[in-house]
């Protein structure tokens, strides 16, 4: 009945919202499983390959995204360079402080450039088509909700293949589930970790791409809401599996876009009360995760 | 005989300077008393966000809630009767038609502030690690969303302006030290070190039947109504409040100020309140052009932020352990032979 | 004479400020058996991981082929031809028998390519049981899977943490059987057990270290004596 409720414009952009977050959350469990840190600075990877777009939207299209994605793969390097390498080790608490302060640094230095240069906060034109409607299944779905879900598909897939199949791909795994016998069997962590961090900054770079074709014009604060509202979804999967925190980052994202169709609008004000109310819930019942069956809560201890 | 003196000492630290700060408020312009009174309430916000985070080695994002509780509900009963009935007109008929003076709004506000997180408490104290993390940070986001929402007990999303600005340099002196003194007794207690030896080792604790659930519910508790009365404080200080003052920027830079300080030590608590506070006072002066050391100083604006961030972050690589190596005020050891 | 396989001079291994093994030294020449027994606590884990690297050395040297590996990561190590069977196994659960196998030729990578036939070769059961998941087999089992996992890497020096530990009688002879197989390829082996008789009648020398300190070394002809072993514990 509910669902009945629910139209079709509304379950189909929920669903591309759900395939935007699920991306972010894997990005977020790769770094998890090798580095056991929670990067909130996340969101600016993406922040910086969404201003990097526009900073490029003259350039051809191709050259545009190129850009794009060799600027944050580039910064995420830098940043496990600067920041997780001298991290590592430390506890829960320092590691998310930090992390939290490099987000707002980055988010402050955005704003700095922002009231400097009044062209900033435009996108590439190119892809705005992507925002037209098609007709599926007799109701309205934008384009660019097809299209993020094939991206998403396809990036997890491609994901799981390389992680099942590739040797760094066993080796990762291995890193994410014991690292300290890992390295002993001869794994190089500076290498596992590396691959996690580029991994990582691909799909950021890619949820960047996304986004920025429904918000056409960048702000600093772009993506920081998100990340928070995508780290609360993969906490509630489980943080300590990859297809786990994907899922919870999807179920957030969706649900998110269901209870936004379904509320009157005179009551959406409350919905993140709804939702967070929903995550207590959760966790409560399930501290380890929602999908996680038999197992312990991730982290313990500051 | 030294033994002795380290209590005194562990608490006289950080009265001291405390009351060295007071001090020095009443000494410099109206305009830079500002930067001595967010001091002064810092310090009693991230004290109180330590008694239970520093005791429980439990993360907690939820504190600044409580604040957020006090600071309104102080708020809004202080405003005077006539300007209250006039403005602020959709709230319940209780809240509407009385007003309290300022020492009974700061109880109440450590009394609401106590009694949600004991709510809170009850069920969220059984989790651990990123749940809790997550869990109290949901509560932020449940208490800001009613706060601004909900204009039967507040403003709403507006501002709650012509708050009694009852917290001057007494005021705001005398309110962190009645925090520092109640954590340095909870931290001393049978309560506190039990809760102390859970943080170490959570499962030898339980095995000698120390209940993890109940000493965490019990610091939480007073850390909300320490909370609560420090947002009390807060209001005071500032006459107006709004829900962003008391949402995740405040609780991003408490935070960081405990980390920065030392997360484990109350000394931490009140250097890193201090020093943080300090540092953003300073770098909001040199937007405005400061001279420092013979140079002139000049941010654009928005800068101060980037560079506390990057300060602190830098501080966090460097010595992870805070600035007191999360350790409380010793006598130097010259003077510990006795 | 050649450099021996391995060499411990003068190891100090600390916790904090708690030592754990004080002044060990040690000589394995290649192709040898050297087992590593006493009682609880008495240092022999912390030696090896101390030579893995997976703990820091305070003072002394650890030499492989002559060459110091003293400050080098555990991954450097492994690469260098030092495999490590760890205490309790230690293998991937949730990963395939064939999976764990190729996990142990990371630090072959590059050396060596003798595939997983190694362990397939020593342990046909594992070649039987290579898709299923490892966290299925029994205790014996992923024993075999341990020492195969290390193995595969081709090995110059193989150290073992207790394997027997929590077997059953009959799956610790087959252990032990595989040992003297490992031996005959050449593989020095260093090999730390609290199964004393076991050992002393296995590998070509036996030391007791008790409190961190070597006391005693034992042949195998020692295996017939009990009273010698036991007093040697339980000297201090």
């Amino acid at each position: 009945m509910i669902l009945a409720a629910l139209d079709f414009q509304t379950f189909s952009d929920a669903i591309g919202l759900g395939a935007i977050y699920a991306l972010m959350a894997v990005g977020i469990g790769l770094v998890f499983g090798v580095l056991r840190l929670v990067n909130f600075a996340y969101g600016q990877l993406i922040m910086a390959g969404a201003y990097t777009l526009a900073y490029t939207s003259s350039w051809p299209t191709w050259a545009s995204i190129a850009t794009c994605f060799a600027v944050v793969v580039a910064l995420s390097l830098t940043m496990d360079l600067v920041v997780f390498r001298p991290l590592r080790g430390q506890s829960p608490a320092v590691m998310l402080v930090t992390t939290f302060a490099i987000a707002f640094l980055l988010q402050s230095v955005a704003l700095i450039v922002d009231i400097r240069d009044s062209t900033l906060g435009q996108v590439t034109a190119a892809l705005t088509f992507l925002n037209e409607p098609v007709k599926v299944f007799g109701g309205d779905v934008r384009k660019i909700t097809l299209v993020s879900i094939a991206i998403a598909v396809g990036a997890l897939v491609l994901l799981a293949l390389l992680l099942a199949k590739t040797t760094i791909g066993l080796h990762t795994r291995a890193a994410a589930q014991d690292f300290r016998t890992a390295r002993l069997l001869g794994v190089r962590a500076n290498r596992v970790i590396a691959f996690a961090v580029v991994l990582s900054g691909l799909l950021a770079a890619t949820v960047a791409l996304m986004m920025t074709v429904t918000l056409p014009f960048v702000t600093p604060d772009f993506a920081l809401r998100d990340t928070i509202v995508v780290l609360v979804g993969v906490v509630v999967g489980g943080i300590d599996r990859l297809w786990t925190a994907t899922l919870g980052g999807f179920t957030i994202g969706f649900v998110s876009g269901v209870l936004n169709g379904l509320l009157p609008t005179d009551k959406t004000v409350y919905l993140p009360s709804a939702v967070f109310t929903l995550v207590i819930i959760v966790l409560l019942l399930r501290p380890a995760g929602l999908f996680n069956w038999g197992r312990h809560a991730a982290g313990e201890r500051v | 005989m030294t033994r002795r003196l380290d209590p005194l000492v562990q608490l006289g630290g950080p009265v001291l300077l405390v009351v060295a700060v007071g001090l020095l408020s009443t000494t410099v312009s109206a305009a830079n008393e500002v930067y001595f009174l967010n001091a002064l309430v810092s310090v009693a916000i991230v004290v109180a966000i330590y008694v239970f985070v520093g005791n429980s080695g439990v993360l907690s994002f939820g504190q600044i809630a409580f604040v957020a509780v006090g600071a309104f509900a102080a708020g809004v009963m202080t405003v005077p009767l006539e300007s209250k009935k006039g403005v602020l007109t959709t709230l319940f008929p209780l809240l509407r038609d009385h007003s309290i003076g300022n020492v009974p709004s700061l109880l109440l506000a450590a009394g609401l502030g106590g009694l949600f997180a004991f709510v809170v408490g009850l069920p969220l104290m059984r989790l651990s690690g990123l749940a809790a993390g997550i869990a109290t940070f949901a509560v932020l986001e449940i208490t800001h969303n009613v706060l601004q929402q909900w204009t039967k007990i507040g403003p709403g999303a507006t501002t709650l302006s012509l708050v009694p600005e009852s917290t001057g340099p007494l005021q705001g002196t005398l309110g962190a030290i009645v925090v520092i003194a109640i954590a340095f007794g909870y931290q001393r207690s049978r309560l506190g070190r039990k809760l102390r030896a859970t943080r170490e080792d959570p499962q030898a604790a339980s095995g000698v039947g120390i209940g993890v659930h109940l000493q965490r519910l019990w610091a939480f508790t007073l850390s909300g109504a320490l909370a609560g009365f420090a947002g009390a404080l807060l209001v005071h200080q500032l006459g107006s409040i709004t829900t962003e003052q008391v949402y995740l920027e405040l609780t991003f830079l408490t935070l960081a100020m405990l980390v920065i300080g030392g997360l484990t030590s109350l000394w931490g608590a009140v250097v890193g309140a201090l020093a943080v506070s300090g540092l953003d006072s300073f770098l909001s002066q040199a937007e405005q052009g400061v001279h420092v050391l013979g140079f002139k100083l000049d941010l654009p604006s928005g800068a101060h932020l980037a560079v506390l961030a990057a300060i602190m972050a830098l501080v966090l690589i460097l010595r992870p352990s805070g600035i007191t190596g999360g350790r409380e005020l010793r006598l130097p050891r010259a003077w510990r032979r006795s | 004479m050649a450099d021996p396989a391995l060499e411990l001079d003068g190891l100090e291994v600390r916790y904090g400020s708690v030592p754990a093994v004080r002044g060990l030294t040690l000589r394995l020449d290649e192709g040898e058996i050297v087992g590593l027994i006493g009682p609880n606590g008495a240092g022999k884990s912390t030696t090896l991981h101390a030579i893995m690297g997976a703990v820091p050395a305070h003072a002394g040297e650890i030499r492989l082929q002559g060459r110091s590996i003293r400050k080098r990561s555990p991954e450097a190590i492994a690469h260098a031809g030092v495999a490590l069977v760890p205490e309790g196994r230690r293998i991937f659960a949730e990963f395939t028998v064939e999976e764990n196998l190729k996990l142990g030729q990371a630090a072959g990578r590059g050396r060596r390519s003798g595939g997983l036939i190694l362990a397939y070769d020593l342990f046909p059961m594992l070649k039987e049981y290579r898709r299923r998941q490892a966290g299925f087999l029994s205790g014996g089992q992923q024993q075999q899977l341990a020492i195969g996992r290390a193995l595969v890497a081709e090995p110059e020096v193989l150290l073992l943490d207790e394997p027997s530990l929590g077997l059953a009688p009959l799956a610790v002879d087959s252990v032990f059987e595989a040992l003297r197989g490992i031996r005959e390829q050449g593989v020095t082996i260093l090999l730390v057990e609290q199964r004393a008789l076991h050992t002393v009648a296995l590998a070509d020398r036996t030391h007791v270290l008790v409190g961190g300190e070597l006391r005693l070394t034992l042949s195998p002809a020692d295996a017939h004596d009990p009273d010698k072993i036991v007093s040697a514990y339980l000297s201090s």
